[in-house]
């Protein structure tokens, strides 16, 4: 019979510290350690504008898709701005002090959420939708501009539009 | 890389990747940027029957016919 009365009881690093008990209020803290919760992790922002000429009386559908592939989630919804004319935040719609809401009809924007693949790492698409009509704001400008939060943990982003 | 979307009322959108605008009723065609253009300013658009024309600086950029 195999006898290893001669080899000394292995400790994992675990069980050493354990067997010092709890560590005191005076006693140093171990460098082990730290914080190691999203440590790994790159929080960023993906920005896409689209405008367009509008005459009273017309209606418009605007669709912005993002998709997200592995190691990239989508965090939350977009962010949607939109502003008659250049981008300033007198222009914005609704809000900008320049701005008659009476002269426009808007509905949403809405967001579908959903996953396209639950093969390994889930993936998700997120589509938003806005439609807009121009009551009887003349002959304008409308720039719309979205952004999109997200979480990844490579610096390269792993999506597309 | 941003488009140009022509649409058959006469109206001109560029839109970013992603993204898609439609006119209620309306045909619209994608098209690629022309050059040295990024945004509407100074587009212009004239109708021809079922074509239309976007000009910049009175001078034609892209034709689409929308039959």
């Amino acid at each position: 019979m195999a006898d290893f009365s001669n080899l000394e009881p292995i400790w994992s690093n675990y069980q050493q510290s354990s067997l010092r008990g709890r560590i005191g209020q005076r006693d140093i803290l171990p460098r082990s350690v730290r914080a190691r919760n999203l440590g790994v992790f790159i929080f960023g922002a993906e920005s896409e504008e689209a405008s367009t000429t509008m005459e009273n009386g017309q209606q418009v559908f605007v669709t912005a898709t993002i998709t997200q592939n592995d190691e990239y989630e989508i965090f939350g919804h977009s962010y949607l701005s939109m502003y008659v004319g250049n981008i300033a935040v007198a222009n914005l719609l609704p809000g900008g002090s320049s701005i008659d809401e009476s002269q426009w009809d808007i509905i949403g924007p809405h967001f579908e959420f959903y996953k396209w693949s639950d093969t390994g790492f889930a993936k998700h698409k997120e589509i938003t939708t806005i439609y807009v009509r121009n009551i009887s704001a003349g002959s304008v400008t409308l720039t719309f501009r979205f952004k999109w939060r997200y979480i990844s943990s490579s610096s390269e982003a792993n999506r597309s539009f | 890389m941003k488009k140009l979307l022509i649409h058959s009322n006469g109206q001109l959108s560029i839109v970013g990747e992603g993204i898609d605008i439609a006119f209620k009723d309306v045909q619209t065609v994608q098209t690629d940027l022309p050059e040295g253009i990024s945004n509407l300013d100074g587009l212009e658009t004239a109708k021809e029957g079922s074509t239309v024309i976007v000009k910049h600086g009175g001078k034609e950029v892209a034709k689409v016919n929308f039959n």
